[in-house]
């Protein structure tokens, strides 16, 4: 735990300084809110997701990790993540503009959890706002109240995930407690927000009735105001813990069926929710 | 698509294309029966009335629009006063695995004993080698550019919409108008224009002709038809002969009959180089399929069959195979006619309208490789255009392309043009800006921008051969900064440029002289008022293009040079130069520098992309606006066909990190693999020159399926399209094939007959690309959606 709070402490250091650590930059990103995108990916988050499908970008500080080149077989050392300038990332933002403007596009900032580095973060939105690009932050909502209070005006769409109901499990699958995430959920309602929420459908996790259920209770309060995204499950996450080299605690899982998928998503369309499924048009 | 047209594209799709020495036949017996003391234009032309008064009639079964170029579907034929297929050429296209021709013993006999000893000597392409300086011929042989003329006939132009509003005897009277007109001029300078006139009016004769022989065959079936339905069909067939092209066409049918007639003049008079077409398709035909739904005389579905037929007769003509094969340079059976769909009206307003999407569904069902198909996209069309094109362009095979209106008209208002002639343009060939039915603008040849930089780097020196072939321009050791390289670069680029526009006016004026084409002449304006050939700077504006090949290769190998040599000291020039010798042998370290940590062309790194900048302004200030024969100019253009693989088959490695004889980049897509952002990175790389001093640009973009799948992503392609042309870019195309189904093909040909690809401009057969060709392709950047 003192370890975790240097590293925080650093974290916030570099923050101040105009730095963050960032994990990817991705362009064209097509599945991140409207238009076309540019995502961020800060790198390092709060939770501990099993299922995790970047789990490269859990720490906070970039690692160097050995992985085997699939068509030589050699063996390489790649560092992921890397320490930079909030203005060369916001240069780099800024080079998709004509994109961004074609397509009703802008800038998603997705992790690790881009909370969790709020002055780097609130810095960028601030540059995007000034160039009126639209703005999402892709949370996993585990963050102070205060630092959702800062960006609420600087941010067009929140995708905010929710994953397991029951407080107990979601501590063992996720490292952490869910009544704070719930908290800025309510609190992001409440300020009137811009939200779609997205579920991951972890098989026999997140994806049970029973939980579904729950969750679905949860959101039904709010289905006037919000979207629901479920996100069916996909073999990434193994794939990379594989080439990473990381533990991968989750047992051989096969992704949902269409037919599958239309059942779960009825748990949330009969309680009134607008829910889609992604992937399926 | 119906019983009828199902079994007509059967047809066409099985049957094998032959060697037909029917017109070559023809031509001789007319060569060397006619003793008449003509001029040269006259004689043409009475061998084009010659040939199409004896030629076989070819009424297909079952078949609505009627005329084949040979004797039969698919019979290609040749043409020996432009170049005479050797036996061993024959024996090689009759015997190789792709793009192949069957040649019959018969063949190679008549071929022997009749066609070479007439034309030996006598061919263009004779007297083009005959005539060329020895410097061309060196730089030629060494790989430094290509020659289109030396083969084909100075054809790419395109038609507009003249044919729909008179007939050939219409045309005749404008020819009488002018003959008398400058009769009674009486000046020096109309010295010939009068025989050029009589030619053309001689080669229109030979064209009624054909057409009435067509009519009375129709007849003859139609009195031995097994159906009546067939002896209607027939009668109609023999109505319609009668009339078009003769007279303007009343009707939907006859207007399609008139232009395939017209078509197949025209490439039986030469085998003109990336073929006529009827350009504005939807456009031309639009008042004929809008008074038929009105008066009723053809329903929508009649109307479509009958489109569905034309397609299948351009798709009967293979592109007349080269000789001295070296099945390396545009080697295919596509002859690159490409109709144009959309884009703006003469009255500047959007021109997408309800044929428009008619056609598309053709050109969805026919999946044929010829005609190709395009888009025009302009600020004013609409989404639903692009969508539904898009659709197409998902499905997998290669079209239609997608093309910037806007741009085009920009290029040509630059070039001098009317903005009503630039409004009626449109593209044609791969990518080629053109005024439609006004403008002979030729291909000369292709340029390889990176043979030039290597023998730069050679000091004149050739490496492969080591003969010298350019200039000294320094020796590079003693460069002291990235100018020193640069501005040797573009002295030993100007030196070649000279080389070859030299080359090209002793090329341009042997066809003036020796080849006129009177009946394409017909067609494209101002040719019967200036009484004045095609071929001759007859039409209204005459430009000769060469084509850039190769930027991402020479922008990369320029980068390299400058960020490793010359900024980051990483390694002297000495060394470098070395290493490039050994092909990276025992470098490979140093290759994945240069591969992964160099900037490179394509990632919106303006480090790399200002370099493309420079080279692009070396190259343009090297072309454009240089006089040519026919009192036009010539300007640039980016694309490459297939002619990157040739081009990287004679260079050895190159500072990008390429290994000798590997394909150069092609068009202005960046070297396969090394753009790492994605699209959008890409297209603003490629929109950082300015597409509108060209006269056209090829981008490439490979896509797997997967990301085209949903409709969501579909529109972010439109959205992607319109950012690319807002910027001002010029074409984009779409292969939409994962490259494991690429690979499936390779392996198993047989099962893969029919899968079509965009290969460079242009689409084709994948199982008729070569290897190399096949794997540069599986090559290009998938830009797969990961999420």
């Amino acid at each position: 735990m003192i370890e975790l709070n240097k590293i925080h402490q650093d974290q916030q250091n570099l923050n101040q300084q105009g730095y963050g650590c960032f994990f990817d930059i991705k362009k064209f990103a097509l599945n991140d809110g409207p238009g076309i995108r540019t995502t961020v990916f800060f790198k390092g988050c709060p939770l501990k997701c099993s299922w995790c499908h970047n789990p490269e970008s859990k720490s906070f500080e970039p690692m160097e990790y050995s992985i085997t080149d699939s068509i030589t077989e050699e063996i390489k050392v790649i560092k992921v993540g890397k320490v930079e300038s909030i203005k060369e990332v916001f240069a780099t933002i800024l080079q998709d503009t004509v994109f961004y403007q074609q397509s009703k596009g802008g800038v998603t900032f997705s992790g690790g959890e881009p909370l969790a580095q709020i002055h780097s973060l609130n810095s960028l939105l601030k540059l995007c706002k000034n160039k009126n690009l639209h703005t999402a932050i892709d949370t996993c909502g585990y963050s102070d109240q205060s630092n959702f209070e800062k960006i609420l005006d600087k941010t067009d769409l929140f995708l905010f995930d929710l994953k397991i109901a029951n407080e107990k499990e979601h501590i063992f699958h996720t490292g952490v407690s869910n009544i704070r995430i719930l908290e800025n959920l309510q609190f992001l309602v409440e300020n009137n927000a811009n939200i779609e929420i997205n579920i991951p459908l972890i098989p026999n996790i997140t994806d049970s009735y029973e939980n579904l259920n729950a969750l679905s209770k949860i959101i039904k309060p709010y289905s006037r105001k919000i979207n629901l995204t479920l996100l069916p499950y996909n073999i990434l996450g193994k794939d990379k813990a594989r080439r990473f080299s990381i533990d991968y605690i989750l047992p051989e899982a096969r992704p949902q069926t269409n037919s599958e998928l239309v059942k779960m998503a009825n748990v949330f369309q009969k309680n009134g929710i607008n829910t889609k499924i992604s992937g399926l048009s | 698509m119906n019983e009828r047209i199902s079994r007509l594209r059967k047809q066409s799709l099985e049957v094998k294309p032959y060697i037909s020495l029917e017109r070559a036949k023809l031509l001789t017996k007319f060569y060397r029966t006619n003793s008449d003391n003509d001029s040269i234009p006259i004689k043409r032309a009475k061998a084009f009335k010659y040939i199409l008064e004896n030629k076989e009639i070819c009424i297909n079964h079952d078949e609505l629009i009627v005329g084949e170029r040979g004797p039969q579907p698919k019979a290609t034929p040749t043409y020996p006063e432009i170049c005479s297929h050797s036996i061993d050429d024959f024996r090689i296209l009759n015997s190789r695995e792709k793009i192949s021709f069957l040649t019959s013993k018969e063949t190679m006999e008549t071929q022997e004993s009749e066609i070479i000893p007439f034309w030996q000597g006598k061919s263009i392409r004779d007297k083009i080698f005959d005539k060329v300086d020895p410097a061309w011929k060196i730089a030629y042989k060494a790989g430094v550019f290509t020659e289109f003329l030396e083969q084909r006939a100075p054809g790419h132009t395109v038609l507009d919409d003249k044919i729909y509003q008179k007939g050939l005897l219409d045309f005749q009277v404008d020819i009488q108008n002018s003959i008398n007109k400058i009769k009674s001029e009486n000046s020096n300078e109309n010295l010939g224009k009068e025989d050029e006139l009589i030619a053309m009016n001689i080669s229109i004769e030979g064209m009624l002709s054909y057409a009435r022989r067509y009519a009375e065959k129709a007849i003859e079936y139609a009195n031995i038809a097994k159906t009546p339905q067939r002896k209607q069909e027939l009668l109609k067939i023999a109505e319609i002969c009668s009339r078009v092209p003769a007279n303007a066409p009343q009707n939907f049918h006859e207007a399609l009959q008139y232009y395939w007639f017209v078509h197949l003049g025209v490439i039986t008079e030469l085998n003109t180089w990336d073929s006529f077409n009827p350009g504005r398709l939807d456009q031309h035909l639009y008042p004929f399929y809008q008074s038929a739904l009105e008066s009723g005389e053809y329903t929508q579905v009649e109307m479509k069959e009958l489109l569905q037929a034309f397609w299948i007769k351009f798709n009967n003509q293979p592109a007349p195979p080269k000789v001295g094969v070296t099945a390396q340079e545009s080697n295919t059976y596509t002859d690159f006619c490409l109709i144009n769909l959309g884009g703006l009206t003469s009255q500047n307003k959007d021109g997408v309208n309800e044929l428009t999407y008619l056609i598309l569904d053709v050109i969805e069902e026919m999946r044929l490789l010829q005609p190709s198909s395009m888009i025009q996209v302009s600020k004013k069309s609409p989404n639903k255009f692009i969508d539904r094109a898009l659709k197409i362009i998902k499905s997998g095979f290669g079209q239609p392309s997608v093309f910037n209106t806007d741009m085009i008209i920009k290029e040509m208002l630059r070039q001098g043009k009317s903005h009503l002639d630039a409004l009626c343009g449109g593209a044609s060939g791969c990518v080629e800006t053109g005024a439609f039915g006004k403008e002979s603008y030729i291909l000369t040849g292709y340029f390889n921008l990176v043979k030039v930089l290597e023998i730069t780097l050679y000091n004149g020196l050739d490496p492969r051969t080591n003969h010298k072939v350019g200039i000294e321009s320094g020796d590079p050791l003693k460069f002291e900064s990235f100018n020193d390289l640069l501005e040797a670069f573009e002295r030993q680029l100007n030196h070649f440029i000279n080389i070859k526009i030299k080359g090209n006016l002793v090329i341009e004026k042997l066809w003036a002289d020796h080849l006129p084409a009177p009946f394409m002449s017909v067609f494209i304006d101002d040719c019967i008022k200036n009484g004045m050939d095609y071929n001759n700077g007859g039409a209204r504006y005459n430009t000769s293009y060469i084509q850039g090949v190769g930027v991402g290769t020479i922008t990369d190998s320029l980068s390299a040079l400058k960020y490793h040599v010359f900024e980051k000291k990483t390694i002297d020039l000495s060394n470098f130069l070395k290493i490039l010798k050994s092909n990276f042998n025992d470098n490979s370290e140093f290759r994945n520098i240069l591969l992964l940590n160099t900037p490179k062309y394509g990632n919106d790194d303006d480090f790399a992309d200002d370099i493309l900048k420079l080279v692009f302004e070396m190259f343009f200030q090297a072309v454009d606006g240089k006089p040519n024969y026919k009192k036009g100019h010539f300007r640039i253009n980016l694309l490459p066909t297939t002619v990157h693989v040739y081009f990287g088959s004679v260079i050895g490695a190159t500072p990008d990190g390429r290994k000798s004889g590997v394909p150069l980049s092609e068009g202005i897509s960046p070297v396969q693999g090394s753009d790492k952002f994605g699209p959008t990175a890409v297209l603003k790389s490629a929109a950082k020159i300015d597409h509108s001093r060209t006269g056209g640009t090829l981008l490439n973009q490979k896509f797997s399926p997967q990301l085209l799948n949903s409709k969501n992503n579909l529109e972010k392609i439109r959205y992607l399209i319109r950012a690319y042309f807002e910027m001002g870019g010029h074409h984009i195309q779409f292969n939409v094939v994962s490259a494991a189904t690429l690979r499936k093909a390779q392996k198993n040909p047989e099962v893969y007959r029919d899968l079509i690809v965009r290969v460079a401009g242009y689409s084709d057969y994948f199982i008729d690309l070569g290897k190399q060709l096949q794997d540069e392709i599986i090559q290009r950047t998938e830009h797969q959606n990961n999420q």
